[in-house]
């Protein structure tokens, strides 16, 4: 067997607890590696744990170990940083819990602010920023305005208020209260981003969140502008357009802005 | 007749000289001490991966401490035992920190932790064999010609050996460092763990090392039991003391430092026993001087 061999089996074997092991291993090589197989799970649960300390709580250790050894399973780790072992949790956390959205919502935020507290450090635009960018613009330009966020910037939309469920999560004593919140009458949108040092996030209107989302995906400011007029019609979104890209250069989630290409 | 081969040179890169001084390992519950006060240390040692990241806080604070303090990288995810090869990613990123870091070396272990498609994210255990040995010089070669400096490696504790090994661990961790041109990281109490562990003589295997390699020594404690567990969660023990006074009678100056992980208590606690490390060493040097 050669040594490529060797070690695609040995960690085979501490993936699966029905993997062969050598037949020429007696019970003292056995009994080490059990240690390697137990330290295995334990640093990756745990390392998971790290990554969703609040979606552990509101799912309870159990229910939280058992859900993250289903990941490992199903996702072994394959990068050489020990942080990513807990990227795509929140979709297996769906396909677990799928009558539980406050899980999968509350694992996503956990997992955008991991990624936003080591994103590339970049300087926001600031308003005097945005008028020499624009100074010259016409109305094409505006129209075909498109935004490079901030490195670590993730939105989506939600059922439950993460601002409510979020401090509820950070001792022992809200478990319950969280595990009660009730969904929204209607969705909103969830922005994670980095203020200085620190992730963050904070709760926006639905529909500011789809156009938020549609020109984080690189559409211009005039397709959002358009999405939304179809939401909300032209009386609500002309003024909506105009507050929003103003909201976004206050809270630092723009990096730059180029016009007409 | 065992055929000694001279150790390997670096082209155009030059190895470095001995460092003596005393260090800890930088643990986010020390941040602060750290960054607001100054501590009475020769070098930090942080783990590599911790800080192979885009930007934020984690190279925030590590940029902080390099302005007060020497470092030195430790990685846990080079893999040299890795038959699969080294990650070239991986290597980029080391790369790039060691540039902006400017650390007195990197080191990292004589162990593989992925196959060509999973990452067990643990130190594993190598069969010391010809063909295991090929494989970490190879890799172990690849890594100092893309960071362009020599490795530090560092002897692993184990769990397990395999019936198929054809050479001691010090026989095999020698030969990588004749053929690769490497420095070693001591860790005593790993060699106490496996010398338990193994059952071979903590002393024989220090004796075949070529000692004039050994840069940095590390100490930690272990859980002890029928196999003993390199766990960093307590205090260095009195065996492994007493093994770090045998190992500095036989090297020359080194980086010592103390590595806890888990359980970690205050930062005056760590001084306080890195104290019990300086009387040790100024012992052993009066004894050797009087010698």
């Amino acid at each position: 067997m050669t040594l490529a061999e060797q070690q695609s089996r040995f960690l085979q074997g501490l993936m699966a607890d029905d993997a062969s092991l050598p037949e020429n291993w007696q019970a003292r090589e056995r009994a080490g590696y059990e240690i390697y197989r137990n330290a295995y799970r334990a640093r990756l649960i745990d390392a998971l744990r790290e990554t969703y300390p609040r979606t552990a709580l509101l799912t309870g250790e159990d229910a939280f170990q058992a859900a993250a050894a289903h990941h490992l399973i199903m996702h072994p780790p394959a990068s050489w940083t020990l942080d990513d072992a807990g990227a795509g949790f929140a979709q297996t956390l769906e396909d677990l819990f799928p009558h539980d959205p406050d899980v999968t919502e509350l694992a996503w935020i956990e997992w955008a602010m991991q990624a936003a507290f080591t994103a590339r450090d970049t300087v926001p635009l600031d308003a005097s920023g945005l008028i020499a960018a624009t100074a010259s613009f016409g109305d094409q330009d505006w129209q075909d305005l498109r935004i490079a966020f901030v490195p670590g910037l993730a939105v989506r939309l939600v059922r439950h208020d993460g601002a409510a469920l979020w401090p509820l999560l950070g001792n022992d004593n809200g478990i319950a209260a969280a595990r009660a919140l009730p969904l929204m009458p209607e969705a909103r949108g969830c922005v994670v981003w980095r203020e200085g040092l620190r992730p963050t996030f904070t709760m926006i209107d639905a529909a500011e969140a789809q156009a938020l989302a549609l020109m984080e995906s690189g559409a211009s400011y005039g397709a959002a502008c358009e999405l939304l007029a179809g939401l909300l019609g032209d009386k609500q979104a002309v003024p909506l357009a105009g507050e929003m890209l103003a909201r976004w250069l206050a809270r630092g989630w723009i990096a730059s802005v180029t016009g007409m290409e | 007749m065992t055929h000694i081969e001279p150790f390997a040179g670096f082209g155009p890169f030059s190895g470095f000289g001995p460092f003596s001084g005393f260090g800890l390992g930088l643990r986010r519950s020390h941040y602060p001490d750290f960054l607001d006060g100054e501590v009475d240390l020769d070098f930090v040692e942080v783990i590599s991966e911790n800080f192979m990241v885009d930007g934020g806080k984690p190279l925030a604070v590590l940029d902080a401490v390099r302005h007060k303090h020497e470092v030195v990288l430790h990685g846990v995810s080079l893999s040299p035992g890795s038959a699969h090869g080294v990650d070239r990613d991986y290597l980029a990123r080391l790369k790039a920190l060691a540039e902006r870091i400017e650390p007195l070396w990197i080191s990292d272990h004589l162990c593989w932790t992925r196959s060509s498609a999973h990452n067990s994210h643990d130190l594993l255990p190598l069969p010391y064999t010809a063909e295991a040995l090929g494989v970490v010089c190879e890799n172990v070669t690849i890594a100092q010609d893309v960071l362009r400096r020599p490795l530090l490696l560092e002897n692993p504790s184990s769990y397990l050996s395999f019936p198929e090994s054809e050479m001691t661990e010090w026989e095999f961790l020698s030969a990588v460092a004749r053929r690769t041109g490497c420095y070693l990281l001591l860790d005593v109490n790993n060699i106490y763990v496996s010398a338990h562990n193994h059952g071979f003589s903590a002393e024989a295997y220090i004796a075949g090392l070529p000692l004039e390699r050994v840069r940095q020594i590390h100490l930690a404690g272990h859980t002890p039991g029928p196999i003993a567990i390199d766990t960093h969660d307590r205090a260095v023990c009195g065996g492994v003391w007493e093994l770090l006074a045998h190992t500095l009678a036989c090297t020359g100056p080194a980086a010592i430092m103390i590595e806890r992980d888990d359980a970690i208590p205050p930062l005056a606690d760590l001084l306080d026993e890195l104290a019990i490390a300086r009387r040790i060493a100024d012992h052993v040097r009066r004894e050797v001087v009087a010698a």
